[in-house]
């Protein structure tokens, strides 16, 4: 019986001496796993929800996040588009930390979910399949802003987040600011940099679209690369600007 | 160490009680039991199903713990590792690890006791011969006979050269020439100063190897003592002699009689059927080999 | 000191030996099957989705199969012993307790090892094929001098996934998972005698495991509230360990970059739970009636 109760007690002590370790490998992982710490001082219920919903996985969340992103491509297929945003919902509520998710639920929405209102809806109704169609951007767009409180510094969200504002939405200056920002973020695409002085002209900010390309040149004009279409076309685009804007002889790149 | 050199296993007030679960009443499987057992003699437990016979063997090997009382073997307190290095225990019916063959068996006893290497090989081939499972040592335990998983587990019981045997039912479910086998075996065991503690419930047996027995019933110790003390009639002789055809038996019974004898039996002696059985197959063999 | 060692080498030997000749390796087949099933099912995925499914499907079976393994086996190591005798013949030998315990528990994490190491090799084979078809798919067969700029990042963008090395750190975290529920299912065992109930409570015990951060840092909140909740939550806080710990493999999986100091942290956590676990499992098998 002594040695029972000698195991009991250690474990006891062992119980409640390992609460900071277990504290301080907590709050390492909510930051990989939430992309943020969770403050200890936050409303119960909300923390108990959000750990409560990810500890029933029982250590199979990342088979379970694929196992929803595999239902959403079923849905996509059938043009099930609620149960395309219910899924992509779920899989980044799981792992928040797969880019993927975020960057294919928000184009599956503000692409293929809204394209298929247009199209589909035409012939009924054409405001209300535009009110529609409209509904499903924003929810892809919603989706990467939320997206990008988990990834501050993934370039992939920014520049899905401009392709929306450009393609989908005609935003062109909301477009150029998300450009810029992806520009800047490490493993952006070389195109970035140039399409936010595109988009600002786009958006008849001419003036604004010329000091940026200005200081772009400056940059680029003596490596090689400078010669390659990619920025011919800037040149270009740069020479029908400085017509546009009527840039005296004397202050002209080109 | 005890004041009594020569004592191999001392009990004072030995017992075992189990308190029975939901309920307040215990079962008493020991009452309190003394036992002075001589270094080098062969000590029977007799005694019906559940009279405590694997109790006190279990308390002997420190399996179990006594709820009162104590035991000491060779003067070690009994379940320390100084008194089990000097016993080896044959448990009833025994389950080995079937998946083993005979001789990885012994290896792995071999090991548990500290032994290892050559010198444990050697005792390993040297125990086989002796229990004559050499041929079976490389199958596996699955395959065994209940006469060979007794053997081998003989011979697990002398891998660290014990001092002291305890064997629980060692013949029980065994073919009578394996009996005879393990009888002759603890025969010799004993004559090479081993003491031995055994059960059985084949009394014939018992006679034959002990020197001393108790008997148990429900936990109670009812006799003890030297086997030639319990078994003499007092007050009776037995006669034996060949030759009876010469003279009638009913003569013989007069003369007795005469001579003021009382309850006089004169008959041709017996044998038991086990010594009959064994003569016939032996027989038997020599006969087909010839 | 090293014979202690060695005793519980043999235990642990035997055990090993019972798992491998009841041939439970042949779950190593089912995985392979299962990994190149599915690979082949889903392979017409985007590369980076299929790297993800092949990942999560080799942890997740991984896991289920270690876990079968640790709770069934664990459940299984002193009971069938038990139910068996088998314990009597090693228990009778001058053999610890503690040192049997630690056998039984070494040899079945040997053959958790085995299968973790199987299973690991199995999956970054089925990884690396895809990894060859990808390539080969990119390429076009072609040699590597001949590669295009664009088809050279495309090669290595897939590489960074194939042969990510966090892999390994998940491989490790998994198999201290599967070593700290060995433990917690042995020391169910050793104050429970069913199988099914050792098995149950560790699934009950695996599954609030997850919870245990939240009742950790909830429990006193909630206690103003609801006491007996509160109080409940306290009990699992300080009994049950953290498995949470361990969702950090899944990121691991997903390309995150983890510090190895992150992850010696969390396996130091884990195998030094598991210590206590044994230690407090050694003292109450010290006391157990066999």
């Amino acid at each position: 019986m002594k040695l029972k109760l000698i195991a009991g007690l250690l474990l006891l002590v062992w119980g409640l001496s390992k609460s900071g370790w277990e504290a301080g490998i907590d709050k390492e992982r909510r930051l990989i796993v939430h992309g943020q710490d969770v403050p200890l001082d936050v409303n119960t219920r909300d923390l108990l929800g959000q750990e409560l919903s990810l500890a029933l996985l029982g250590g199979f969340r990342g088979m379970a996040a694929t196992s929803a992103w595999m239902s959403l491509t079923g849905a996509w297929e059938n043009k099930e588009w609620t149960r395309v945003k219910a899924m992509a919902d779920l899989a980044t509520t799981i792992q928040p930390k797969m880019v993927l998710f975020w960057e294919h639920g928000a184009w599956h929405l503000a692409w293929n979910a809204s394209i298929d209102m247009e199209t589909y809806s035409r012939q009924a109704n054409q405001s209300r399949a535009e009110i529609e169609a409209r509904l499903w951007i924003e929810e892809g767009r919603d989706m990467l802003l939320r997206g990008l409180q988990v990834h501050p510094n993934k370039a992939a969200l920014y520049l899905r987040l401009a392709d929306i504002y450009w393609q989908r939405l005609g935003d062109y200056e909301t477009a150029a600011d998300y450009y810029l920002q992806a520009s800047q973020k490490e493993g952006a695409p070389a195109y970035a940099e140039r399409f936010v002085g595109i988009a600002l002209e786009k958006a008849g900010k001419n003036q604004e679209a010329y000091d940026y390309f200005c200081q772009l040149w400056e940059q680029v004009k003596t490596e090689p690369k400078s010669s390659q279409p990619p920025w011919q076309n800037v040149k270009r685009i740069m020479m029908e600007l400085e017509e546009k804007l009527q840039v005296p002889e004397g202050e002209r790149v080109f | 160490m005890t004041d009594h050199p020569n004592s191999a296993v001392r009990a004072k007030g030995l017992s075992k009680k189990y308190k029975l679960e939901w309920t307040r009443r215990s079962l008493i499987a020991l009452e309190p039991l003394d036992l002075n057992i001589q270094e080098g003699s062969v000590f029977g437990l007799l005694g019906p199903n559940g009279s405590g016979k694997s109790t006190t063997m279990k308390l002997l090997l420190g399996l179990i713990k006594p709820t009162e009382g104590e035991a000491h073997i060779f003067g070690y307190p009994a379940g320390s590792m100084a008194a089990r290095k000097t016993i080896g225990f044959l448990p009833e019916n025994p389950y080995f690890p079937h998946y083993l063959t005979g001789a990885e068996f012994l290896n792995y006893c071999g090991r548990l006791c500290g032994l290892s290497g050559s010198d444990l090989k050697k005792k390993i081939d040297q125990l086989l011969e002796r229990v004559s499972m050499t041929e079976a040592g490389h199958r596996r335990l699955k395959t065994y006979s209940k006469g060979m998983l007794q053997r081998i587990g003989l011979a697990q019981a002398l891998i660290h050269d014990p001092k002291l045997l305890i064997l629980d039912e060692p013949t029980s479910g065994v073919d009578p020439q394996g009996s005879r086998f393990i009888r002759d075996l603890m025969i010799d065991l004993k004559s090479e100063g081993r003491t031995i503690i055994f059960s059985s419930h084949l009394l014939e047996q018992v006679e034959a190897v002990s020197d001393e027995v108790v008997i148990l019933d429900r936990g109670r110790k009812l006799e003890e003592g030297p086997l030639s003390d319990l078994l003499t009639l007092p007050g009776k002789i037995e006669i034996e002699a060949a030759g009876s055809e010469a003279v009638p038996l009913e003569e013989i019974q007069k003369v007795l009689e005469k001579e003021g004898m009382k309850d006089v039996v004169v008959r041709h002696p017996r044998i038991s059927l086990e010594e009959y059985f064994i003569r016939k197959v032996k027989n038997e063999k020599k006969a087909k080999k010839g | 000191m090293k014979g202690s060692l060695l005793r519980i080498q043999a235990v642990a030997w035997s055990t090993l030996m019972e798992a491998l000749r009841q041939k439970v390796l042949w779950v190593l087949a089912l995985f392979a099957v299962i990994m190149i099933a599915s690979s082949i099912y889903f392979a017409d995925f985007t590369f980076e989705r299929e790297f993800k499914f092949i990942k999560d499907v080799g942890s997740a079976s991984i896991s289920v199969l270690g876990l079968l393994t640790a709770m069934i086996g664990a459940a299984q190591l002193i009971p069938t012993e038990i139910e068996r005798r088998t314990i009597y013949t090693t228990m009778s030998k001058p053999v610890f307790r503690f040192e049997f315990l630690l056998g039984k528990y070494f040899g079945l994490l040997s053959l958790i090892t085995l299968m973790v190491l199987g299973m690991s090799v199995i999956f970054f084979g089925v990884v690396l094929v895809h990894e060859q078809i990808y390539v080969a798919e990119i390429t076009a067969g072609a040699a590597a001098a001949d590669w295009s700029p664009e088809q050279v990042r495309m090669v290595e963008d897939i590489l960074e996934q194939s042969r990510d090395f966090g892999m390994v750190q998940a491989i490790l975290l998994l198999w201290a998972r599967l070593a700290l529920v060995e433990s917690i299912a042995l020391l169910l065992s050793t104050v429970a005698t069913s199988s099914i109930f050792i098995i149950f409570a560790s699934v009950v015990i695996y599954i609030i495991g997850h919870l245990q951060s939240v009742a950790r840092e909830a429990w006193a909140e909630v206690m103003t509230e609801n006491w007996m909740l509160g109080a409940f939550s306290a009990v699992i806080a300080w009994l049950v360990p953290n498995f949470q710990s361990f969702s950090i493999i899944d990121e691991i999986l997903a390309g995150e970059t983890i510090s190895w100091a992150y992850v010696s942290q969390i396996f130091s956590y884990s195998v030094f739970y598991t210590l206590i676990v044994l230690l407090a499992s050694g003292l109450i098998f010290e006391e157990r009636e066999l």
